[in-house]
């Protein structure tokens, strides 16, 4: 049986909840988001990673071949993923030494994929760098991350991933909308159930620009400590803004030239 | 062999003293139970004692000294790599020249033996015979490696295990868990166990490993002289001080030898041949005990193409004679001699069998074959990951081939060539072809992948041939040397150079700031920016630029440290701090994060089977070294590779390496590769493990590791990394 209080919630409730079907039935129309636009503009930036993850540590040895989705991130093949599904994300590497070997990129259909190397990996944001060793000269078609617009919660979100080869690596678009923003640990928004998210893709507005990247927000080692479950517990997959993005990845080049110049410990004797 | 005949009585020599035993045991007894014992029974019971304690004394010294303990360096392969291993377990000196008989289990995969003497003189042996079907093996001791060469070796005789019955005492000698020599006395609980293998088996077919049968001609001695591992391959002893078996198997307080009878005959064919030739049928045999029939043997199976098929033999045939003496097999314990009675027949014997079939009475002649290995031997071939064995007939027939050509695929690296191609190499698979070239067996295959992986330029793909489950697949791999890179660095963000404690509510108010939860400074590391600054040891951080610290509790943990890597590496930092209640601003530069143990740049040498990595500032702070300690840090080693074996473990700061200084993995690298070079017998390894330095010799078997041409010269080097 309803109590008072609990009927004045319910009729509050049906009030907003018609406002924003008002609301959303304008937004709906101004949104109308062009998968076809989306799925030309994203698709040939998405590329398959394939690998050898070597994990040294607890348990002994292991290899394992790896197949993930990353995203070019600029026309010289610089790509970005999530450190999540390659491997070397901070839970992993609280268990031993994580080691991406043999990383091959396949472009489009290609099946045979072109030498590069992991530049370095943010484990606080999930985001990893990797270099096509040697880069074609025409140039790779890219996502752009650099722009970050506030965005207000219910609005339209888009999100493309690629299914797995079996389906030929199919791109597959998913509507949501924004349901939250986080401030701890950081910025990170939140979409709603309907959107398909898969860490590491990007996802966009309905005017097909980049709103973020979808990244695996674990707890930092620091709140681990304290908390053992907090691993499981305070792991989920959310999207990192795309200004962060570019932010990460200009700090990313810059530790990679840093390692370049600086005398390794090497050399120390 | 002709098999020795059993004998029941006992010599008067082993009798005496038990019936001494018995009758002073006895008195002594109702001594006790009337009152005090005289002076006669206590000098008796005394008597008894000594000669008790001479008895075992004399029969202890007949054989201790022919104990020996064996370390055995093996190689494993597993997983598609070979792996470095180490096992013990005892054996026995049966003879002037130094054979040493002991398990096969012992000797398994050895490719090195140290053999501990009596007098703790460590030599080498040589392997000279395996027996897996009686899990016998036979080593010979390198005499010339004694401190007195010609010195006369003590030698063990063996006994007659026919005689041993029930109840007779018996020690049990050798290495339990590997430790110095021991004995354990016991008495013979059965002199013919088999193993019933559960409802409708007789006798359990037993397994060394897999598809490696053993014991198929033993009937084991029980007994109850502690046996622990380690004691595998030492003798059973009887109270002549004669070795009556040889101690296979233990548990729950029985031990179970092999009988010496068996061990001797076994022994001297191993000597002789290197092997143990047998004669084989093809058939496997049941007792009749429920079968119904009053004589003969059941026939369970035959094998195709066998010499029992081809004389027209089929299972259900009750064998009654065999070349004309009749047999009656009632129970499992009957089944080891009769199967041992054909193998001990000379090959390519003429057996005459008389047969019943549905009641008709049948005679058939078959001509017995050499009763071949179960498993083949096995090898890595690492650039293609896969380590491959080869097809013995037995095989052959389980696994339904046609023939035994080629190669089993015995294992893939996860990751490797093999198991990246498409499709995919398994295990299980019959390698026939590499490049249309045919693969005739194990060394063919290991010769082709030498050639193959010593060309200057390796060809991009290997066209494979294989069979699966009865269908022939083509597939490509590429060879690759296995290389291994360093493990990738994360971004370097901005950093303090402190350690810090969360300082939550309850603990701020008991520290009289309730308001004012943060960060309590634990350590101010030196060398860093922060040290140069004006935070100390207690200090409480309580603000950053402005921005308070609020713990919520401890899952805000990390909230300082998150704020600092908001910031830019170059910037400065107001951190506010309460120190002795009062609220200070301290400025203190920020610097980029160092480098942590997992991104430390490492190197393996396989050689060695060591990984080693680069000292960290972490390690340097934990460890409490300065600027002054060099070295490299051990960061993984094979258990039973040199390094391993040598006593090197992980964690040790290697600081030198014979006469070569160790500061980094570049010094390091350099130092190998010229002890590789130089291949000295001994290698100092000298480390830092805690506060105290160790010297470890590490005693390399370069000859072993010359032999096996790998990775296309890789070897050569030892570093994986060039």
């Amino acid at each position: 049986m309803l109590s008072p209080a609990r009927i004045i919630m319910t009729a509050s409730t049906a009030l907003f909840v018609s406002t924003l079907i008002v609301a959303n039935g304008t937004v709906l129309a101004d949104e109308m988001p062009n998968y076809q636009k989306l799925n030309k503009e994203a698709s040939p930036a998405l590329v398959t990673i394939k690998c050898v993850v070597k994990f040294q540590g607890m348990g002994g040895n292991r290899e394992r071949e790896r197949e993930l989705t990353g995203i070019m991130i600029d026309s010289k093949g610089l790509v970005l993923c999530s450190s999540f599904q390659l491997g070397t994300s901070k839970l992993m590497k609280s268990f031993g030494t994580v080691t991406p070997t043999d990383i091959k990129i396949l472009i489009g259909n290609d099946t045979e994929g072109v030498d590069a190397k992991l530049l370095t990996s943010d484990p606080d944001l999930d985001l990893s760098w990797i270099q096509i060793k040697e880069p074609s000269d025409k140039g790779y078609v890219f996502l752009n991350f650099s722009k970050s617009k506030e965005l207000s919660l219910g609005t339209k979100l888009l999100a493309v991933k690629r299914l797995g080869k079996f389906f030929d690596r199919t791109t597959v678009i998913s509507e949501g909308r924004l349901s939250g923003v986080t401030k701890k640990p950081r910025k990170l928004l939140v979409p709603s159930n309907g959107l398909d998210v898969e860490p590491g893709m990007p996802v966009f507005g309905a005017d097909c620009a980049t709103v973020g990247l979808v990244v695996v927000q674990s707890p930092d080692p620091e709140d681990m400590d304290a908390n053992p479950r907090a691993a499981f517990e305070g792991m989920a997959s959310l999207i990192l803004p795309s200004g962060d993005v570019e932010k990460a990845t200009k700090r990313a080049k810059a530790t990679v030239e840093s390692e370049d110049e600086e005398s390794e410990e090497d050399e120390e004797e | 062999m002709p098999h020795r005949s059993r004998h029941r009585l006992r010599s008067s020599l082993t009798l005496l003293p038990l019936v001494c035993v018995m009758s002073l045991l006895i008195p002594h007894a109702q001594t006790f139970g009337k009152g005090e014992p005289t002076g006669t029974d206590l000098e008796k019971a005394e008597q008894l004692r000594k000669d008790l304690r001479r008895m075992i004394e004399l029969a202890r010294d007949r054989v201790f000294p022919a104990l020996v303990n064996i370390h055995v360096s093996t190689v494993n392969y597993w997983g598609g790599k070979e792996r470095k291993g180490a096992a013990t377990g005892s054996g026995t000196i049966i003879s002037p020249e130094g054979y040493v008989v002991t398990n096969q289990h012992v000797t398994n995969k050895g490719k090195k033996f140290k053999c501990t003497l009596a007098d703790k003189q460590e030599i080498s042996a040589t392997l000279v015979g395996e027996d897996p079907l009686t899990d016998l093996a036979v080593i010979k001791l390198n005499l010339s490696e004694l401190k007195s060469p010609g010195t006369p070796l003590p030698v063990a005789t063996f006994g007659n295990s026919d005689e041993l019955e029930i109840g007779d005492h018996v020690m049990a000698m050798g290495s339990p868990h590997s430790l110095s020599r021991s004995v354990t006395l016991g008495i013979v609980s059965n002199t013919e166990r088999v193993f019933g293998g559960g409802p409708g088996d007789d006798v359990e077919e037993m397994e060394l490993e897999q598809g490696q049968r053993t014991g198929l001609f033993t009937r084991w001695i029980q007994h109850d002289a502690l046996i622990r591992p380690g004691n595998s391959g030492g003798p059973l002893v009887n109270l002549r001080g004669e070795v009556v078996g040889v101690n296979e198997l233990g548990g729950s307080g029985m031990g179970f030898a092999i009988p010496s009878n068996l061990a001797e005959q076994v022994t001297a064919a191993l000597i002789e041949y290197g092997e143990v030739p047998r004669s084989w049928i093809g058939v496997s045999f049941k007792p009749i005990a429920k079968t119904g029939f009053e004589k003969g043997v059941l026939v369970n199976s035959v094998v195709d193409d066998s010499p029992a098929d081809k004389a027209g033999l089929k299972p259900g045939d009750v064998i009654l004679r065999i070349n004309g003496e009749a047999l009656t097999i009632r129970f499992g314990e009957q089944i080891p001699p009769l199967m041992k009675r054909v193998a001990d027949l000379e090959i390519d014997s003429k057996i005459a069998i008389t047969y019943q079939r549905n009641g008709e009475t049948g005679e058939a002649t078959l001509v017995t074959e050499k009763l071949e290995k179960d498993r083949g031997k096995e090898a890595a071939l690492r650039s293609w990951g896969i380590t491959v064995e080869e097809i013995t007939p037995k095989m052959a027939r389980e696994m339904r081939l046609a023939n035994a050509d080629g190669v089993m695929i015995s294992g893939i690296r996860s990751g490797g060539p093999a198991q990246l191609a498409e499709p995919s190499l398994q295990y299980g698979d019959i390698l026939r072809r590499i490049n249309g070239k045919a693969i005739t067996g194990l060394p063919a295959i290991v010769e082709q992948y030498e050639e193959i992986m010593e060309l200057e330029t390796l060809p991009e793909y290997l066209l494979l041939q294989f069979d699966r489950s009865g269908k022939n697949h083509i597939t490509l791999v590429k060879p690759k040397p296995e290389d291994d890179e360093d493990p990738p660095r994360d971004v370097k963000k901005a950093w303090i150079g402190v350690a810090t404690q969360p300082i939550v509510q309850k603990l701020a108010k008991k520290l009289g700031h309730p308001d004012q939860t943060g960060f309590r400074v634990t350590r101010v590391y030196p060398r860093t920016k922060a040290a140069e600054s004006d935070l100390k040891v207690g200090d409480i951080i309580i603000g950053l630029n402005g921005d308070k610290m609020r713990l919520k509790g401890m899952q805000d943990a990390g909230l300082l440290a998150r704020k600092i890597k908001k910031l830019d590496v170059d910037d400065q930092a107001k951190v506010t701090v309460l120190r002795d209640g009062e609220t200070i601003d301290v400025d203190v530069p920020l610097e980029p994060s160092r480098w942590t143990p997992s991104e430390a740049r490492r190197l393996e040498n396989r050689d060695f089977e060591l990984t080693i990595r680069n000292i960290t500032f972490f390690d340097r702070d934990d460890n409490q070294w300065d600027d002054g300690v060099k070295g490299v840090i051990v960061e993984q080693v094979e258990g039973g590779g040199w390094a391993g074996l040598g006593g090197i473990r992980v964690g040790d700061l290697i600081q030198r390496i014979n006469d070569h200084t160790v500061r980094s993995r570049k010094s390091f690298r350099r130092a190998m590769e010229k002890i590789t070079k130089e291949q000295p017998e001994r290698v100092v390894f000298v480390v830092l493990r805690g506060v105290q330095t160790r010297f470890q010799f590490v005693e390399p078997e370069w000859k072993l590791e010359n032999e096996k041409k790998d990775d296309g010269g890789k070897a050569n080097t030892g570093n994986n990394q060039d």
